[in-house]
């Protein structure tokens, strides 16, 4: 359970004993003499030693956490339930690269399911419906959620839970819904069609005058422009057809392009805090001499960047311990952890444990991983969040 | 005529946070900051622009915690209470420097400026900054849009129509409430849309929404426009993109405004830097140091050191900035035209509490910008998309690509290592909140049930907000969070096995309701 973050007056104020002595001889001066106190306020020569995160929620994360008050009464709400065992498969197409899904098998459901399956194993399985499985993954009573990379834009995936029968096929206990991922590039198909939709007009107006003209699963707009193409009488004006310029889309996106590549789709809060890191690492000024006229395409030399972040994760029992290189971590309600750094080149030992709640028992693993870069000139690392250092290090 | 068109949008919200439990509550300062700092400074700049008779258009979405914030009589005596407070502090402080005319005429300046935003808040609008804002829309010069109900993640609950439909139709009905009338635009909850969200919108006679560059530039078919006109989805709402150059030459790391040497710089703040008995009356009651607002630096550079801030210095800057971002619009837009050969309309959304909270200058810049525009230049115009439909009602049909504005531009900032635990708990009190109004929505009224579903339905609906996602994401305030996550869910369930039992406990219904009042007239059939 968290603790809340109100400070009752109950608190303490143990943090600020040190400075009490000094403060209170100045005020006591203070009320001695105040025309003779220095008038320069007493400010802090440097600023606090912060690196301020990209968010809008700042308000004290500068100082150390105050003693954590008792919980009132009337905080007592318990505890969500490690899971509600509805057997259903969770499926997000997160970006165009990743799928993420989650499972609400309680452990005793997916055990019974492992005792059922001839083999003692139960299988997530991503596929393209009608087409190929993409991903097959073993997973244990206490798993819940599994990321999964599919890098395939604009693509079809569904998954689905269950074990093999001894005959091969495989038994479903659960299957998700069909998700899309997103484009990640501009799309092929050109064809231009308008529509007039009159902003004097609501759309049940609009649905009232043509209801009987719509085809089955056809949208307002689509069947408007249907039938305006084809001069149905609308109680309004409307542009039969408009001359679109050759090439524009194309000319518009390179205009556009330099921005496109370099991804830039951060939040406007997350770039102006962004921008106050960068101004002290960089020591730009911010002035504007740099923003001359938006009218001709940017500068397009070519480019590439690249870089890299590990992200490692799993699950466990609630109340287990486990380290990572020998740090131990804070596990998640239901018992899965994820640590997710910066990946920069080198060769990395990363040693997990777990330890029972009781302590008797212990499993490990041992993950390596190197990373060596080889670049042509040309190619920069890809800016990244502010991520932890790197941890298991050897060479 | 104007060669194009720009629209202004900034998106004001901030989740609902309201501790009647607490005498004073950390988290509601977020809320007090950003009137002081941001929305009286707006209302002040829209005042001005109106009694000069400066033309000038600028949408705002007030989304629905937010307006609930501003209109709840606990926070606003609070708000008044705190000013109060640092007026008195702002008194010390000019007694304090009085032999140091740098710093005492800062501490003079906020001297005044906390005054008048006593005389704004308690005088002008007797404590009512929903109607404050709603006078300028009906005066014509603003438009206000409405979010989801609680700032939801809607893709994230795409697999739930009636959840979706829910945070829509519960926001339109709370805009009626506010402001009088329907709402025409949304601002989607981190801009984030996946392809199908438009049906909602048109059941709740939303025209249009905005959508971060790729979200139209990625439509299927591919807009020949690209962001530069909106693009009606098959229900019928338009879509409108942000435009890449205007974010980037306001906001970008290398050649943005808000980092300027000469602007006031927004981490050295007093309420850190004076000596601690000094301060101690005025950071949180259990002695850990907090903001005050009283920030006596500028930027200055790259280097620790910071120099005094010097407003009337930082004021000139802003108007500079502002000349160069009229001019590199004018330059945009007449390249614009002259490509496609209509009216193109770049569109520029931000958080609205950038402008002030986190760019002290912000409204400055703002209020310099519309006048400029109105006097200095006739290649553009300002409008709100409302009115550019109107105009112009004649576009493409495309579907946009499911994207958000947030980092990466689409799900990962509100799904990943930090938060992902959260959507297992939120589905299911979702589809237990469906079971309890598909079971009860026929059946006779009863009272205390119905006040039970009602509170239930905004138990889950302030679960959903997606601040706590994003909180948890970026680290800091994460077990308030976490905290304010589990509580709602946790209440909902008592509150679905109370209903379901038949067994409702009024104490502990009184004591929900007390909470949370959000959403007084809550149809909870809308998850029926």
């Amino acid at each position: 359970m968290p603790k809340p973050s109100p400070k009752t007056k109950k608190t303490t104020v143990k943090k600020a004993a040190p400075k009490k002595k000094v403060a209170s001889q100045k005020s006591s001066s203070r009320k001695k003499s105040s025309s003779d106190l220095p008038s320069a306020p007493r400010l802090r020569e440097n600023p606090l030693p912060v690196d301020p995160s990209a968010h809008k929620f700042v308000l004290q994360p500068f100082t150390p956490s105050a003693p954590e008050p008792e919980l009132p009464a009337f905080e007592s709400l318990g505890e969500l339930p490690e899971s509600y065992g509805t057997r259903r498969l969770f499926l997000a197409a997160r970006d165009p690269r990743w799928l993420y899904t989650y499972w609400d098998f309680s452990w005793q459901q997916l055990r019974d399911a492992e005792q059922e399956s001839p083999e003692g194993k139960v299988f997530l399985q991503v596929f393209i419906p009608g087409s190929e499985r993409v991903h097959q993954i073993q997973i244990f009573p206490g798993s819940k959620e599994w990321y999964l990379p599919v890098h395939r834009p604009a693509t079809v995936f569904q998954a689905e839970l269950g074990y093999y029968r001894h005959d091969g096929s495989f038994h479903q206990l659960a299957v998700s819904d069909e998700v899309l991922t997103p484009r990640d590039d501009p799309s092929p198909h050109r064809e231009v069609e308008f529509v007039t939709i009159p902003f004097h007009y609501s759309f049940r107006q609009l649905l009232d005058l043509i209801h009987q003209q719509m085809r089955p699963g056809e949208g307002l707009a689509k069947a408007l422009s249907r039938l305006q193409r084809d001069g149905f009488p609308l109680p309004f004006p409307y542009a039969l057809r408009r001359i679109v310029p050759a090439g524009l889309a194309d000319r518009l996106l390179e205009y556009l392009g330099g921005d496109l590549i370099r991804r830039i789709r951060v939040g406007s809060l997350e770039i102006t805090e962004t921008l106050r890191r960068r101004l002290l690492e960089l020591g730009t000024s911010g002035l504007p001499s740099s923003l001359s006229s938006g009218s001709r395409s940017p500068d397009r030399s070519f480019a590439m960047h690249v870089n890299a972040e590990l992200i490692i994760y799993g699950g466990t029992v609630p109340g287990a311990k486990v380290t990572v290189a020998g740090r131990e971590i804070l596990l998640r309600p239901d018992g899965t952890f994820s640590y997710h750094f910066t990946f920069p080149d080198g060769r990395f030992h990363i040693p997990i444990t777990a330890s029972a709640p009781d302590g008797h028992e212990e499993r490990s693993v041992l993950l390596s991983f190197l990373r060596l870069t080889d670049s042509t000139p040309g190619v920069d690392p890809t800016r990244q969040p502010p991520l932890p250092e790197p941890i298991g290090r050897t060479a | 005529m104007p060669l194009g068109y720009v629209a202004p949008i900034l998106h004001a919200h901030l989740p609902f946070v309201r501790h009647p439990e607490y005498p004073e509550f950390l988290e509601e300062d977020w809320f007090y900051e950003a009137i002081t700092e941001t929305y009286l400074p707006l209302l002040d700049m829209m005042e001005g622009l109106v009694r000069d008779g400066v033309p000038f258009r600028l949408t705002m979405s007030l989304t629905p915690p937010l307006c609930a914030m501003m209109r709840d009589p606990l926070l606003q005596d609070r708000y008044v209470h705190g000013l109060e407070k640092l007026l008195e502090l702002t008194a010390k402080e000019l007694d304090r420097t009085r032999h140091d005319p740098t710093f005492h005429e800062l501490a003079r300046f906020y001297h005044d400026r906390l005054h008048h935003c006593r005389t704004m808040f308690c005088d002008r609008y007797r404590r009512d900054l929903v109607g404050a804002f709603r006078k300028f829309q009906d005066a014509g010069v603003l438009e206000i849009i409405t979010c989801g109900a609680t700032h939801g993640f809607l893709p994230l609950m795409r697999e739930f129509p009636q959840a979706v439909r829910a945070q829509v139709q519960v926001a339109r009905n709370d805009y009626r409430t506010c402001f009088g009338r329907d709402p025409r635009g949304i601002w989607l909850p981190e801009c984030a849309y996946y392809p199908g969200l438009e049906n909602y919108l048109q059941e709740s006679e939303i025209r249009w929404f905005i959508l971060d560059a790729h979200g139209v530039l990625y439509a299927e078919p591919r807009p020949a426009y690209g962001v530069f006109a909106p693009i009606f989805t098959h229900a019928g709402p338009a879509a409108f993109g942000r435009d890449i150059e205007s974010s980037k030459q306001v906001w970008s790391a290398e050649e943005g405004y808000p980092g300027d040497g000469d602007y006031r710089d927004f981490y050295r703040d007093c309420g850190f830097d004076l000596e601690y008995d000094y301060i101690r009356p005025y950071i949180q009651p259990n002695g850990m140091r907090k903001f005050t607002g009283l920030k006596y630096h500028r930027i200055t550079g790259k280097t620790p050191h910071k120099e005094p801030y010097r407003p009337w210095v930082a004021r000139e800057r802003a108007a500079a900035h502002a000349g160069n971002f009229m001019f590199n619009r004018e330059k945009q837009i007449e390249h614009l035209r002259g490509e496609m050969g209509v009216e193109p309309i770049v569109v520029c959304p931000y958080d609205a509490e950038l402008y002030g909270h986190w760019w002290y200058e912000g409204p400055i810049f703002l209020d310099y910008l519309f006048r400029k525009t109105a006097y200095d230049q006739k290649t553009f115009a300002m409008i709100t998309p409302s009115e550019f439909l109107s105009r112009h009602d004649t576009h493409q049909i495309a579907t946009p690509s499911a994207s958000s504005w947030g980092n990466e531009g689409h799900w990962s900032v509100w799904l990943e290592g930090s938060n992902a635990w959260i959507y297992p708990h939120l589905h299911m009190a979702t589809v237990r909140m469906i079971e309890l109004a598909g079971r009860f929505s026929r059946t006779q009224p009863h009272h205390l049930r119905d006040r039970a579903l009602r509170q239930a339905a905004r138990e889950l609906l302030l679960a959903q907000s997606s601040d706590w996602a994003f909180i948890m994401k970026t680290g800091t305030m994460v077990p308030y969070a976490v905290k304010r996550t589990k509580d709602h869910l946790l209440r909902f369930h008592r509150l679905y096995d109370q209903i379901l039992a038949d067994r409702v406990d009024e104490s502990f219904l009184g004591n929900c309701e007390w909470r949370n009042p959000i959403f007084m007239e809550l149809d909870w059939r809308v998850y029926a």
